[in-house]
C-alpha cells in the first residue's frame, strides 16, 4: 500500500501547497494585510513547497519497488507543477 | 470435474434468475450492459434535444420554440450529456470490463452496483418526467445562484435538478468505492499493481477523483436545497451569502469531472491502440504518472470557468498555469501511443478508424482548451459560441470517439458476434464530417460575439454559421442513427466470432463470448500463462465450485492470494432500497417532509439487512494446495476497505463545508453577522467528552454511549441557533452541527447494529465511530474559527 | 494576417466581433488569439500528420527510440510551448491588472437592463446606452441588483461579470469616437437575449468636477 502511497505523494503535497497558498493570498488580500509582509508569507510558502516535494523524489529514488518508476516521475511533475504553478507570487500584483 | 459440468454448477451459482427475477440482477455483467442501455437511451434524448436546439437557431428571429422552453432544453441537453449519460456510460464499461480485466469473477460489492443503478434510472427518470410536463430546470446546466434560487426560479424546477441529480450521484459515489476496492482487491493471482491492465490503473485513477470530486457537487446541491426549501441564505447576498460560493463548489466538482470523462476514454485508447499495433503500450510507467499527474492537476483549474468573476489576477494565474500543464501529461499519453504505433504494426479496423477520429477532434478541442487557460483571451470568448464549440471538441473528441471504438472492440466481447462492416465506415465519416461540420465555424460565431444560451438573434453574419452548425447538426444525427444500426445489425446477425478476434491478451477475452455468469471457470493465476481453455478447464484457483459465489481477493501491491471474497446473490434488496430512497427524493420534491423520516427509518433497515449475508469466518481450500481465509477472517475484508473510501469521501463533503463557510466568511457581503450564539459548556461538554470515548473505544457499547452523547451535543447546539434564516453565518453554523449530529446518528445505529456482531465487522464500525468523533469535535471548534476569521476581514 | 484564414470576414460590419478590435484591450486579445491560432494549427496539422504517417506506413518511426517520443513529444516540444504562451499572457493580464483610470462609470445590471451613472461628471444617468470618452481609459465599475449579469463591448475588451453582492472593475478605452455593441454574456433568465446595450466612445466630453 505505501507503494501506492509513494505515487500520489508529491501530487497530494501539491495539492496541500495549492489549498495553503490560494487560501493564504485570498485571507491575506480580504483581511488587507500589508502587500509586502503578504508576498513574503507567499514565497515562504512556495519556498516550503518547493522543499517538501523532493521528499517525494527522495523516498522514489531509495526504495525501488515495480512502482518507484512511476512515482519519481509522478514526483518530478508535482515538484514541477509547484515550481510553476504559483511562481506568479514572485512578480504578480498581489490582490 | 468436466468443463461442461463446472460450467453447469458454477452458472447455478451465479445466474440471474430469468422473468421478474431479472429484477434482482447484481451481476455486473448484468448491471454494467444496464447502466450502457439505459445511459444510450438518455444519449438519444440528449441528441434530440440538440437537435430541436439547432432548428431555434438555424434561423434569424427564429419563432419555433418560446425562450422559456428553450431554457429547459438547453438547460436539459447539458444536464443529461453531463450526468445521465457520459458517466453512467463508462461506470456501466467499466463494470462490465474491470472484473473480467483483473481476472475476477464480480466487483466487491455488486448490490451496490444494483442499487446505483435503480438510483440513476429512478433520478434520471425523475428529470425526464420534469422534461415531459414542461417543469425541467431553465436555469442552465450549471445552476448559478442567484439565478436558481427561489427568488427567480420559484416552483420546482430547479429543485428537480438538485435532487435528481444528487440522487443520480449515488450511482457514481457507489461506484468510486466500488472500483477502488474492487481493483485494489479482487484480482488474479499474482496480477501486481506493474503488470495490472492499463485501462485498470485509469479506472483506479478516476475512481479517486469521482471519490473527492462528486462531493463538493453533492453537498453544494444539499445547501442550495435548504436554501430554496428552509431559507438557510447560503447564496444570498443580501443575507450574508455569495453566489460565487455556488460557483466554486460546482466547479470543484465540474472540472475534475471533465477529466473524469475523458480519462475513462483515454484508458479505452491505450488498451485498443497497442492491440491493433501488435505492440505492448510503450511508456507503461510514464503513462500511469501521466494518469496521476492528470488526476491531480485537474483539481487544480476549476476557477478557470470564473476568470471573469473579479477573483485577483494573482490567484487566476494558479489556475491558469495548472490549466495549461495539463497539456504536458496528455501529451505524454499520446505520444506514447504514437512511439508504441511506431513500435509495432499498426494495421486498419474499424476501432481505429475511430482512434482517428479522436485524434483529430480531441487534439483540436485541446488546442482551443489551452487558448481558453489564457485569462485575457478567456475573458473575451468566456460564455460565447467558442466555448460551445470547445467543450463539444473535448467531449465528444474525448469521449464519444473512443466510446465508439470501444463498442466495434468490445461488442464482439459481449454478444459473440464479429462486425458486420457494411455500415461501419459510412457511420464513422458521417458522424466525424457532420461533428465538424456543426462545430468547427462555431468557433468563430462565438469570436464574431455571439453568447451562448440565446434564443434568438439578428445579427445576419452569425445567420449563415449557426445554419451550417445546424445542417451539421442533422447529418451528425443521421450518422449516429446509421452507426446504431450498424451496431444493432452486429448483434443480431453478425457472424460468429471466435474467442480473441483481435488477438488481445488481455484477460477479459480468456471468458467464453458471450460471457458466463460467472465470467471465470477458475480464477486465473498469471504464472500460468493464463488462457481460455485453461481457465475452462479448471486450471487456476477456486474452480471447484462449493454452492457460494466466491472470487479471488489479494494482497493490493503484489496480487498475492490473500483471501476468499464470498459475494451475494441475486436479491431484491437493492431494488427495495432504491425505491424506499427514491420515496425520500420525493418526498422532499413534493415538500411532503413529515415522510421523510419514515422513509429514511425503511432505508437503513433495509441497509442493515444486507448485512445478513456476510459469512461466518472460515478457511477454505482455494485449489493448488492453497488454503485461503474468507473476507470474515481475513482481517482485510473488502468491506473495510469500503468503509476508509467513503469516510474519505464523506470527508471532502466535510471540507468543503467547512471551506464554504469560511469563505462566506472572508468574501460574501454583509458580514459580520449582527449576532453570534453564546458558546454553552452544555453542548460543548457532551461531545466533547463522546469523541474522547469514541477515539479511545470505538467498539462495543462504548461506542453506542459515545455517539449518543456527540449526538445530543450537536442536537443541541442546532438547537439553539437562532435566526438561521436571517444571515448565512448561523445558516452556516446550523449546516455544521446538523453535520455532525447526522454523523453521530449514523455511528449510533452502526454502533448498536455492531455490538453483537464478529470482531471483524466491530472493526469497520470502529472506523466510522472514530471519523464521527473527529467530525463531531471539529464541529465544536469550528465557531470559534468562523468568529475569527470573520472578524479579521471585518 | 489573420484574416487569411477567413476571408469572408472582411465584408461584415462587426459590431460584436472580437476580431474587429477598436480599443487596446481587445487589441492585445486579438494579437494573442491570432498567434494562438496559427501555433494550433500548425500544432494540430502536425500532430494528425504524425498519426496518419504512423499508421498508414506501418514502418514509420520505427528507427526512432521510445525515449525519444515520449521525452521529445511528451515533454520537451509541449512544456517550452505552454510556459511560453501562459507567461506572455500573465504579463500582458498583470499589466492590465494593474491599471486603473480616474474616470469612473457606473454599470448597474438588472433583469434584463443596463443602467449607467457618470459620477462627477454631467452626464445624465442612462440606460441602454453608454457613453464614454474617446481615447481616453475608462474604469467601468459593474454591479448587479438581481443575478449574475456579465457586461462586455467586444471590440473594447473582455467582459467582467455583475455579480450582486459584488463590485467589479474593468478599465476600457475606446480608441475612435463611434458606436459599440455590447451585451450581457451570462444567462440570467428570460429577458437574457434582448439585454444589450450601445456603448457610444464621443469625441468631446465635459469636463470633470474631481
Amino acid at each position: 500500500m505505501i507503494q501506492i502511497v509513494r505515487i500520489i505523494l508529491g501530487f497530494v503535497l501539491w495539492s496541500g501547497f495549492f489549498l495553503l497558498i490560494y487560501g493564504a493570498q485570498a485571507t491575506g488580500c480580504a483581511i488587507g494585510i500589508d502587500p509586502a509582509r503578504l508576498r513574503l508569507v507567499l514565497i515562504a510558502a512556495l519556498g516550503l513547497g518547493v522543499v517538501a516535494g523532493v521528499w517525494p523524489i527522495v523516498l522514489a529514488r531509495r526504495h525501488a519497488s515495480p512502482l518507484s518508476n512511476s512515482a519519481l516521475l509522478a514526483s518530478y511533475a508535482a515538484l514541477g507543477a509547484t515550481v510553476l504553478v504559483f511562481s506568479g507570487v514572485l512578480w504578480m500584483k498581489l490582490c | 470435474m468436466t468443463p461442461i459440468r463446472r460450467h453447469k454448477e458454477l452458472d447455478r451459482i451465479w445466474k440471474t434468475p430469468r422473468g421478474w427475477g431479472r429484477l434482482s440482477a447484481v451481476n455486473h455483467t448484468v448491471v454494467g450492459r444496464r447502466f450502457m442501455v439505459t445511459s444510450l437511451v438518455f444519449f438519444a434524448i440528449g441528441g434530440l434535444l440538440a437537435m430541436l436546439i439547432r432548428t431555434q437557431l438555424a434561423t434569424r428571429d427564429s419563432a419555433f420554440m418560446e425562450p422559456g422552453t428553450y431554457a429547459q432544453v438547453f438547460t436539459m441537453h447539458g444536464t443529461i450529456m453531463m450526468f445521465l449519460f457520459a458517466i453512467p456510460f463508462f461506470e456501466g464499461l467499466a463494470m462490465y470490463l474491470l472484473p473480467k480485466m483483473l481476472g475476477a469473477r464480480d466487483l466487491a460489492f455488486p448490490r451496490m452496483s444494483a442499487y446505483g443503478y435503480w438510483c440513476y434510472l429512478f433520478g434520471g427518470s425523475i428529470l425526464i418526467v420534469a422534461l415531459l410536463m414542461g417543469a425541467a430546470p431553465d436555469g442552465g446546466w450549471f445552476m448559478y445562484t442567484p439565478l436558481s434560487s427561489s427568488t427567480y426560479t420559484p416552483g420546482i424546477s430547479a429543485d428537480v435538478w438538485l435532487l435528481g441529480i444528487s440522487f443520480v450521484e449515488i450511482s457514481a459515489m457507489s461506484a468510486a468505492v466500488e472500483f477502488l476496492v474492487s481493483i485494489l482487491l479482487l484480482r488474479a493471482g499474482g496480477m501486481s499493481l506493474d503488470r495490472m491492465p492499463i485501462f485498470a490503473w485509469y479506472m483506479l485513477v478516476v475512481a479517486g477523483m469521482m471519490l473527492v470530486g462528486f462531493p463538493p457537487l453533492i453537498l453544494g446541491s444539499v445547501l442550495l436545497e435548504t436554501e430554496r426549501a428552509l431559507g438557510l441564505p447560503f447564496f444570498d447576498p443580501t443575507r450574508g451569502g455569495d453566489p460565487l460560493l455556488w460557483q466554486h463548489l460546482f466547479w470543484l466538482f465540474g472540472h475534475p469531472e471533465v477529466y473524469i470523462i475523458f480519462l475513462p476514454a483515454a484508458g479505452v485508447l491505450s488498451t485498443i491502440i497497442p492491440v491493433f499495433s501488435s505492440h505492448r503500450l510503450v511508456g507503461f510507467r510514464a503513462v500511469v504518472a501521466a494518469i496521476v499527474t492528470m488526476g491531480f492537476l485537474s483539481f487544480g483549474l476549476w476557477v478557470h470557468h470564473m476568470y471573469t468573476t473579479g477573483i485577483p489576477h494573482l490567484s487566476l494565474s494558479f489556475f491558469s498555469i495548472a490549466s495549461a500543464l495539463v497539456a504536458v501529461p496528455t501529451a505524454v499519453q499520446i505520444f506514447a501511443w504514437f512511439a508504441t504505433m511506431a513500435a509495432g504494426r499498426p494495421r486498419f479496423s474499424i476501432p481505429m478508424l475511430h482512434v482517428g477520429g479522436f485524434m483529430f477532434v480531441f487534439v483540436f478541442g485541446g488546442l482551443s482548451g489551452v487558448m481558453l487557460a489564457m485569462v485575457p483571451f478567456n475573458s473575451q470568448v468566456h460564455d460565447t459560441q467558442f466555448v460551445v464549440a470547445h467543450l463539444h471538441y473535448v467531449l465528444v473528441g474525448g469521449f464519444i470517439f473512443p466510446m465508439m471504438a470501444a463498442a466495434y472492440y468490445w461488442l464482439p466481447h459481449m454478444c459473440g458476434r464479429q462486425p458486420v462492416q457494411h455500415l461501419s465506415h459510412a457511420a464513422f465519416w458521417t458522424v466525424f464530417g457532420g461533428f465538424n461540420l456543426t462545430f468547427l465555424g462555431m468557433h468563430l460565431t462565438g469570436l464574431l460575439g455571439m453568447t451562448r444560451r440565446l434564443y434568438s438573434y439578428d445579427d445576419p453574419a452569425w445567420e449563415v454559421l449557426n445554419f451550417i452548425s445546424s445542417m451539421g447538426g442533422f447529418v451528425t444525427t443521421i450518422g449516429f442513427a446509421l452507426l446504431a444500426l450498424d451496431l444493432i445489425l452486429l448483434v443480431m446477425f453478425g457472424k460468429r466470432a471466435r474467442r480473441d478476434p483481435w488477438g488481445a491478451g488481455t484477460l477479459e477475452w480468456a471468458t467464453p463470448m458471450p460471457p458466463p455468469s460467472y465470467a471465470f471457470a477458475a480464477i486465473p493465476v498469471l504464472e500460468d500463462a493464463p488462457d481460455g481453455r485453461r481457465i475452462a478447464a479448471g486450471q487456476g484457483l477456486l474452480a471447484v465450485p462449493r454452492g457460494q459465489l466466491e472470487t479471488l481477493g489479494v494482497d493490493p501491491l503484489t496480487g498475492a492470494p490473500q483471501q476468499i471474497v464470498v459475494l451475494p446473490a441475486s436479491t431484491f434488496l437493492p431494488l427495495w432500497t432504491a425505491v424506499a430512497t427514491g420515496g425520500i427524493y420525493l418526498s422532499l420534491l413534493a415538500k411532503t417532509y413529515l415522510l421523510v423520516p419514515p422513509l429514511a427509518l425503511v432505508v437503513v433497515v433495509l441497509f442493515l439487512r444486507w448485512t445478513r449475508s456476510t459469512p461466518p469466518a472460515q478457511v477454505l481450500d482455494a485449489g493448488r494446495g492453497i488454503r485461503l481465509p474468507n473476507q470474515s477472517a481475513s482481517g482485510a475484508a473488502p468491506s473495510l476497505w469500503a468503509m476508509r473510501f467513503v469516510i474519505a469521501g464523506d470527508a471532502t463533503a466535510f471540507a468543503s463545508l467547512l471551506f464554504g463557510a469560511g469563505f462566506l466568511a472572508i468574501s460574501a457581503p454583509g458580514w459580520p453577522p449582527p449576532g453570534w450564539p453564546e458558546d454553552s459548556v452544555r453542548t460543548i461538554l457532551p461531545v466533547a467528552v463522546g469523541a474522547a470515548i469514541a477515539l479511545l473505544r470505538p467498539h462495543g457499547i462504548a461506542a453506542v454511549i459515545a455517539q449518543g452523547l456527540i449526538l445530543a451535543g450537536s442536537a443541541a447546539a442546532l438547537w439553539r441557533i437562532e435566526g438561521a434564516t436571517d444571515h448565512a453565518a448561523p445558516a452556516s453554523l446550523a449546516a455544521v452541527a446538523a453535520y455532525a449530529a447526522l454523523h453521530a446518528a449514523i455511528g449510533l445505529v452502526i454502533a448498536a447494529w455492531a455490538v453483537k456482531r464478529p470482531r471483524a465487522e466491530q472493526d469497520i464500525s470502529a472506523q466510522w465511530q472514530r471519523y464521527a468523533a473527529i467530525v463531531g469535535a471539529m464541529s465544536m471548534a469550528f465557531p470559534i474559527v468562523l468568529r475569527l476569521l470573520s472578524s479579521a476581514a471585518a | 494576417m489573420g484574416l487569411l484564414g477567413f476571408p469572408f470576414l472582411a465584408g461584415c460590419d462587426g459590431q460584436l466581433s472580437v476580431l474587429d478590435p477598436a480599443g487596446p484591450a481587445a487589441q492585445g486579445i486579438a494579437t494573442l488569439w491570432w498567434w494562438m491560432f496559427w501555433g494550433a494549427a500548425v500544432i494540430l496539422a502536425a500532430m494528425v500528420t504524425l498519426f496518419l504517417w504512423l499508421w498508414l506506413r506501418p514502418d514509420a518511426g520505427r528507427s526512432v527510440p521510445a525515449r525519444w517520443w515520449l521525452v521529445g513529444g511528451g515533454l520537451a516540444f509541449p512544456l517550452p510551448v505552454v510556459i511560453a504562451l501562459t507567461a506572455a499572457a500573465l504579463w500582458w493580464g498583470d499589466a492590465a491588472a494593474r491599471r486603473s483610470a480616474p474616470l469612473r462609470i457606473e454599470a448597474e445590471a438588472r433583469m434584463w437592463e443596463w443602467r449607467f451613472r457618470y459620477p462627477g461628471t454631467a452626464m445624465a444617468d442612462s440606460i441602454g446606452q453608454l457613453h464614454l470618452p474617446a481615447g481616453r481609459d475608462v474604469e467601468i465599475v459593474v454591479t448587479s441588483r438581481d443575478v449574475i449579469h456579465s457586461f462586455w463591448i467586444p471590440r473594447l475588451g473582455g467582459k467582467i461579470d455583475a455579480i450582486p453582492g459584488h463590485v467589479n472593475r474593468i478599465v476600457l478605452r475606446a480608441d475612435e469616437p463611434g458606436v459599440y455593441g455590447g451585451v450581457c454574456s451570462e444567462y440570467c433568465g428570460l429577458g437574457h437575449a434582448g439585454m444589450t446595450f450601445s456603448a457610444t466612445a464621443h469625441a468631446d466630453w465635459p469636463q470633470e468636477t474631481p
